[in-house]
């Protein structure tokens, strides 16, 4: 079965390592380009309230925004697999009626199914975990500048989060062309669902568990790797507000800060502690981990129960 | 012919005219929202701002299955030796189909533009300055979507098969899609604006920050907002060359084998 498996899929999984390969170069190499950009002069960079200011490297940061664009896509990239490596897994096999010479071997149909879902799973898998590696080797390149939890669209490409999105998407293609048998409406659906599941997740994300609410008057340092949910300036009578809001008694301009302290409005914030990465890292791939397994059972289902 | 177009391509269609009106209604209710403008508009943003990657999904759907998927049920063979020549089957399907994704394209503009026009007060909510908007309002859109759709069918009439067909279609269209976003600073020779920061950062497309007189005043290299609609025909003449080369593309390659 496991040779069947590699003639069967060897183009998808031949072409999944050449672009990790490329991507890690890419990487490595834009890397490297940011060590040299990087230029020692520290601007410092403020947000208003609460957070504070950090200090950041002016060449580094230029070289990290002209770079964003191009990587800011990536936590969807592994919607490739649902649509190349899944949808297609047994829709294909239907649409071109060669389900019936497969199914009429020696091999039964549920360790035919085994012995490409679990190969696969596991070079999904792998593939997710190498390319969560490389991203997250990139974005150490960059301290204080970029984050993997303050900034939430980078927190499901690296750690377990992003072995989960890989298997997910693989599971998910394999399930709908199971159900669907017809491979272009399969990698429709994939697409959809997929994309459906990354919005639903990426929403959801913060609230993995009860933000952390406190009031003070300075900038609190533990807030600049911290993932915030809100920031402002909360009235006597409990009441948020943003920071570019001026209420009748303090009228933007000098002393307004005075003024505020002297009316009794506080700077709040909400947020998640930065050390509650790795409990969120689980959370999201349990989620996914569980999806994963209900999309495995409707496959294995749908692939032994017909005729 | 328009009739097996349509029986033969009708899901596509429906689920395309599906999702304009869906995008309609969503921004619809956005844009009559009596929240504060900026949160609203930050709310829908970073969806809208991953759309110009659309023309992919046209491309996969209407363009590539359109010739790959006759090769290779071997359904070609059928069709093209009706009383309809070869060439009068190709020009019919991508003529109507053509159209009505150029349709779409531009109607998907013009919601995005109107939407675009219910957040005066917000910045960012600029077609010209931002890389996104840019490529989703004027003609633009209908130029993108009628070259992802050439694109699709291109791959598949030379590859002649559904999947590779369509792992190129998304290759390509990445890469041409990183090369105009990367390149379009270059449409026309760019101004040397004054950074004078009481007016803040002027109205257009800022390319880079940049110095005047000698090094001592700093200034902004841009592109002004009115050049938007000759930068937006720079762009869709640029598509439509690309995708007028497709078409002649597919022509041949439909035209040599059978």
């Amino acid at each position: 079965m496991l040779w069947l498996t590699w003639r069967q899929h060897r183009v998808q999984l031949l072409l999944t390592a050449g672009l990790l390969l490329a991507l890690a170069t890419g990487l490595y190499l834009n890397a490297l380009g940011a060590l040299d950009a990087a230029n020692g002069q520290f601007s410092t960079l403020c947000r208003l309230g609460a957070i504070g200011c950090r200090q950041v490297d002016e060449g580094l940061q230029a070289w990290y925004d002209a770079s964003y664009p191009y990587l800011a896509s990536l936590p969807v990239l592994s919607v490739l697999l649902g649509v190349f490596w899944g949808a297609p897994l047994l829709s294909r096999e239907f649409e071109r009626g060669t389900y019936r010479l497969a199914w009429t071997q020696s091999v039964s149909r549920s360790s035919w199914l085994l012995g490409k879902l679990g190969p696969l799973a596991l070079a999904a898998a792998v593939s997710g975990l190498a390319f969560g590696l490389m991203i997250d080797a990139w974005l150490r390149v960059f301290p204080g500048i970029s984050g993997t939890f303050k900034e939430t669209q980078f927190f499901s490409v690296v750690g377990v989060a992003s072995v989960a999105w890989w298997l997910f998407a693989f599971v998910l293609g394999a399930a709908v062309g199971v159900m669907l048998k017809k491979v272009i409406p399969a990698i429709a659906v994939t697409a959809l669902v997929f994309f459906t599941m990354y919005a639903a997740l990426f929403m959801l994300r913060p609230h993995y568990a009860e933000p952390v609410y406190q009031e003070l008057d300075g900038s609190n340092p533990a807030l600049i790797n911290a993932l915030v949910l809100d920031s402002g300036r909360v009235a006597p009578d409990g009441h948020r507000y943003s920071l570019n809001y001026y209420p009748e008694e303090c009228r933007q301009g000098k002393g307004t800060d005075t003024c505020f302290a002297a009316h009794g409005y506080r700077n709040f914030v909400e947020y998640q502690p930065a050390d509650r990465f790795w409990r969120f890292q689980w959370t999201e791939a349990g989620i996914l981990f569980a999806v994963t397994a209900v999309l495995g059972g409707v496959t294995m289902a749908g692939t032994v129960r017909r005729r | 012919m328009y009739w097996l177009t349509y029986r033969q391509h009708r899901v596509q269609f429906v689920v395309t005219v599906a999702f304009l009106v869906v995008l309609g209604a969503v921004l619809l209710a956005s844009a009559s929202a009596t929240a504060g403008a900026d949160e609203e508009f930050m709310s829908l943003y970073p969806y809208l701002s991953s759309m110009p990657v659309l023309p992919i999904a046209v491309g996969v759907f209407w363009g590539a299955p359109l010739l790959a998927a006759e090769y290779e049920r071997g359904t070609s063979r059928l069709a093209w030796t009706q009383s309809i020549s070869r060439g009068r089957w190709l020009a019919s399907k991508l003529g109507a189909l053509g159209l009505l994704v150029t349709l779409a394209g531009l109607g998907f503009g013009l919601m995005i533009q109107a939407w675009l026009n219910a957040f005066p007060a917000v910045r960012t909510a600029d077609r010209f300055g931002d890389m996104s908007f840019f490529a989703m309002t004027g003609v633009a859109p209908g130029a993108w979507w009628l070259f992802g759709f050439m694109l699709g069918t291109a791959a598949g009439a030379v590859i002649r098969k559904t999947l590779p067909a369509i792992a190129v279609t998304i290759a390509v269209f990445v890469l041409v899609l990183i090369g105009i976003f990367t390149n379009r600073g270059g449409y026309a020779e760019p101004v040397v604006v004054p950074a004078d920061t009481a007016a803040g950062v002027p109205a257009g497309m800022i390319l880079r920050p940049a110095t005047l007189d000698g090094g001592t005043r700093a200034a902004y290299e841009m592109q002004p907002s009115d050049r938007y609609w000759r930068f937006q025909w720079t762009e869709a003449g640029i598509l439509l060359t690309g995708t007028l080369l497709l078409t002649a593309g597919t022509v041949v390659a439909v035209r040599r084998r059978l």
